[in-house]
């Protein structure tokens, strides 16, 4: 159900954030994970751009530089960040699923 | 053609994550995951996303800042100025002053400028209340802070503590011996204060 509520979302921090709660990495590594996961292939200027908020934001931070690329990570905040952000749109997708399930055909 | 597209975001953007936007780009355009097309036309509305939240952010910061501002009117308008730092009434500009030490942490030191020349004023205190404040300019002391006369003290009982006053002509109108000067700022002064400041004209 989370899977197919975030599928082709706009809320790209939210993919993100989901890609870096499985391990730290780079930018490259991001667009390959999100794509193979959400079915959603984001541009550089995009990816840095949300990239940027949620470092503002102080749910993702940036690690060393590693062949001029630096790998990102989830902090703390970010994960409690996704975890209510998964958990409310797991809610609502359930809540939809039933009545669908529930209304005439 | 990236770096040129890269170089349309905000300076502050670009220095944080110029370089690595440009490497992850030329790196999908490589390995043939977006075309150059593509890849422009998303660092062309990545930069225009960044500049409108940039936007965006300076609305936010308007109504703090006018907000300071009505405080600091507000404060000058009822505390008089006059008690806290007769000096600066001479200059019309001398609000700017009073805004710089609402940003600014105590103890403060500001520019400000006496008979158009600038000068640098030091203060120790809080807002509202009797300050110690240093008043320098080309090197050399020209007001020390609620400074006070024996006789002073008599006259204006009740009132609020001044700086010598007519302070416009740069002539403290009730001068006195050094060693009768009575500090009552913050600022345990002993400090050489010419009779007579020489003001450029």
């Amino acid at each position: 159900v989370t899977a197919d509520s975030i599928r082709g979302s706009s809320d790209r921090g939210i993919l993100i954030l989901t890609s870096l709660a499985g391990s730290a990495k780079h930018g490259y590594a991001l667009i390959k994970d999100i794509e193979e996961f959400a079915g959603v292939r984001l541009g550089a200027g995009t990816l840095y751009g949300a990239i940027g908020m949620l470092e503002e934001a102080g749910l993702i931070e940036a690690l060393p530089a590693e062949d001029r690329r630096h790998p990102y990570q989830i902090t703390a905040a970010g994960r409690d960040h996704l975890r209510a952000r998964l958990s409310e749109a797991a809610r609502i997708a359930d809540i939809g699923l039933r009545r669908i399930a529930a209304a005439p055909a | 053609m990236i770096g040129r597209l890269v170089a349309l975001y905000p300076r502050g953007w670009r220095e944080r994550y110029g370089a690595e936007v440009a490497g992850l780009t030329r790196e999908l355009v490589a390995a043939g995951q977006v075309s150059r097309l593509r890849a422009g036309l998303d660092l062309v509305s990545g930069a225009a996303g960044e500049w409108r939240r940039l936007a965006v952010r300076q609305v936010n910061l308007a109504p703090a800042a006018a907000a300071a501002v009505g405080v600091t009117l507000v404060v000058r308008a009822t505390a008089g100025g006059g008690a806290r730092r007769p000096y600066f009434d001479s200059h019309p500009a001398s609000w700017l002053v009073d805004l710089a030490e609402l940003a600014l942490p105590r103890p403060s030191v500001s520019m400000t400028f006496m008979r158009r020349r600038p000068a640098v004023h030091a203060g120790l205190g809080r807002l509202g209340q009797p300050r110690g404040e240093l008043l320098l300019q080309r090197g050399h002391l020209l007001q020390a802070g609620d400074v006070r006369c024996p006789r002073d003290e008599r006259a204006d009982a009740g009132r609020p503590a001044a700086m010598p006053r007519n302070s416009r002509r740069g002539r403290p109108s009730s001068p006195c011996p050094e060693d009768q000067r009575i500090y009552r700022g913050q600022l345990p002064l002993k400090v050489s204060v010419p009779k007579q400041p020489e003001f450029p004209a």
